[in-house]
């Protein structure tokens, strides 16, 4: 029998031979193979919600290798309670403590605001052509692996429903989504909004990383970056 | 979520959104055609109007879009549903009478 001295010995005294620098070296592979293993490994988001009558319920997952990293659940409930709990949402990012009201804070805002205000005055029509465009390069750089999606809807008047359903019906022709995986079913008895929607979308971050890197090179999104940062 | 459709056309006419247009009111009626590609695919909508109520200050009449004259009856068998519009405005121009008289 060998034993487990005798096989960690030569391990042991191959590790005295090496120097600081090796080590150094051989952390840095290890990272970059890691952040290899990340960037390059596909991640799964799941995207399900139903609505039937005046239930919403749905959920929304995200995994990588089959281990889930992310997971929310909408459990059934009304959809003016669903609208309420994401209002509430909404308010407790924008409100203030009284502590962050300084001057300070208050000046920042206003630069912020000021930046905002040039960049939408600036690049009116630049930002939509970048917005397109980055927009563009992140959908190619995902999958759709599973689509389907059943609406029937109602306005309060006829007509409106019938544009409506029109563009709706544009929008999955321009996205090469096929009949059998989109319904769309006008509904002219009243307003009404009723279906269910359920989405798989792979994604890898370096293609997506790579596309942010491809829509950098467009000058109009360089400027569009530099004003919402306010370095323009 | 819907009723099962057969392939085909489907015909319906509906009451449209009120116009106003100062104190007057009107209600467009208009003819849906559905044109089903299968049971839950549209191929295309068609909507004609047919006819117009209007409500002013107590009077309503109807106009026919094909120019011929018509009646508050013809149009309320060509949509039932304005029934309860026109007695909801008649018990409303009653009230506001009522209370002109009293003052």
């Amino acid at each position: 029998m060998v034993s487990s001295c005798q096989i960690s010995a030569p391990i042991i005294r191959l590790l005295e031979s090496f120097s600081a620098v090796d080590y150094i070296s051989m952390i840095l592979l290890l990272v970059v193979l890691l952040l290899a293993a990340i960037l390059m490994s596909s991640y799964r988001l799941t995207i399900d919600i139903c609505k039937k009558g005046a239930v919403i319920q749905g959920g929304c997952k995200l995994a990588w290798f089959g281990l889930t990293l992310w997971r929310t659940e909408v459990p059934p409930q009304s959809a003016g309670e669903f609208l309420q709990s994401i209002a509430k949402d909404g308010k407790g990012e924008t409100e203030f403590s009284p502590k962050a009201k300084s001057d300070e804070d208050l000046r920042e805002t206003s630069k912020k605001k000021d930046a905002r205000r040039s960049m939408s005055l600036k690049y009116p029509v630049n930002a939509a052509y970048s917005l397109a465009d980055i927009t563009i390069r992140l959908l190619r750089s995902l999958l759709l692996k599973k689509f389907s999606c059943c609406l029937c809807f109602g306005l309060d008047d006829p007509a409106d429903t019938a544009i409506f359903s029109g563009y709706l019906y544009t929008i999955a022709g321009v996205l090469g989504l096929s009949s059998e995986r989109i319904s769309i079913v006008p509904w002219f008895h009243g307003e009404r909004l009723e279906g269910d929607f359920m989405a798989e979308v792979e994604m890898r971050p370096l293609l997506t990383l790579w596309a942010a890197v491809q829509s950098l090179r467009l000058r109009q999104t360089r400027l569009l970056l530099k004003g919402i940062l306010g370095w323009g | 979520m819907h009723p099962k459709r057969s392939i085909g056309m489907a015909e319906e006419v509906r009451v449209g959104k009120e116009i106003v247009a100062g104190d007057r009111t009107i209600w467009p009626v208009v003819r849906i055609t559905i044109f089903w590609a299968s049971e839950c695919r549209v191929q295309a909508i068609q909507i004609i109007p047919l006819a117009v109520l209007i409500i002013e200050q107590g009077a309503q009449y109807a106009l026919s879009i094909d120019g011929e004259p018509m009646t508050i009856d013809a149009i309320l068998e060509m949509a039932p549903l304005l029934a309860d519009i026109l007695e909801k405005s008649r018990r409303s121009h009653s009230q506001k009478g009522s209370r002109i008289a009293v003052s």
